[in-house]
């Protein structure tokens, strides 16, 4: 029988060193952070990402732009520029307990820096069933059970 | 009396069934095991083991006469959707990186060739 790691990666090549890599990514993210209503806990809200730019800093889904103040959706775990960023990440409707723990790694390769994102969901066991941000793929499990439960 | 997709969907209404869930997404586990995770009487946690069984969402691998060896198992088909959606957060990811990439490549000297960003 298989099992699932409670883990999505991701990764991408991006031009430039890593440190520079590392500054974008953090500095930058009020920009480069997608503007679709499934990337923001409160789209209508939400006026930018914004990360306070050391250990123990948070990623604030901005929704006064005059303060940087709103929805603290992540606590900076480990600040080590230029190679590595971690985070946890959590949102309002997980129970309080829960967390998950995104993880970003700046490698020097031939093109430029690869940046891999780890998202980690072992302490957020809810998250499946909590998440509209992430779409619909615990309703399919709710399909499956009822599939069942008519057989 | 609920009848019975009622009560299917009230199987994972419940915080404690979603996360034995999950735990056994990660792999089958004893009876045991799961006693000891929960704030709570072993009947309470016998009742949402028999609930999830009876839901078909998973199965008794083992079942000596120790009840607390008994060894639970989540269903083949019932990964799929676990697998899915974390698929849904790989795409979450991949789309986020790559509005990253296109801001790194907008911001590089001009005059410099952008590289293509190269996905996994």
């Amino acid at each position: 029988m298989s099992q699932v790691e409670m883990v999505a990666r991701t990764r991408v090549v991006v031009p430039g060193p890593p440190s520079e890599a590392f500054r974008l990514f953090t500095e930058g993210i009020g920009t480069w952070w997608k503007r679709g209503t499934q990337f923001w806990v409160d789209p209508e809200r939400g006026r930018a990402m914004r990360f306070e730019s050391r250990p123990g800093g948070r990623l604030i889904e901005v929704y006064d732009e005059r303060n940087g103040e709103g929805l603290e959706l992540g606590r900076i775990t480990a600040w080590e520029p230029p190679h590595h960023l971690a985070l946890t990440w959590r949102i309002p409707t997980w129970p309080d307990h829960e967390v998950s723990d995104i993880d970003v790694r700046f490698v020097v390769v031939e093109q430029g820096t690869e940046v891999t994102v780890l998202h980690d969901f072992t302490r957020a066991p809810s998250a499946p069933t909590r998440s509209r941000i992430y779409g619909d793929g615990w309703k399919v499990l709710l399909d499956l059970l009822a599939a069942h439960a008519r057989a | 009396m609920p009848d019975k997709l009622d009560r299917t969907f009230g199987i994972l209404a419940d915080a404690t069934r979603r996360e034995i869930v999950m735990m056994l997404a990660r792999r089958p586990h004893r009876a045991a095991e799961l006693f000891e995770r929960f704030r709570m009487t072993q009947p309470a946690v016998s009742r949402h083991l028999r609930l999830l069984r009876q839901s078909g969402l998973v199965d008794v691998r083992a079942e000596p006469d120790d009840q607390r060896a008994r060894e639970y198992a989540l269903r083949p088909e019932a990964l799929r959707p676990v697998e899915r959606w974390l698929e849904e957060v790989t795409t979450f990811w991949k789309a986020q990186l790559d509005s990253f990439a296109r801001y790194v490549e907008g911001r590089q000297r001009p005059g410099e060739r952008p590289r293509r960003p190269r996905h996994r």
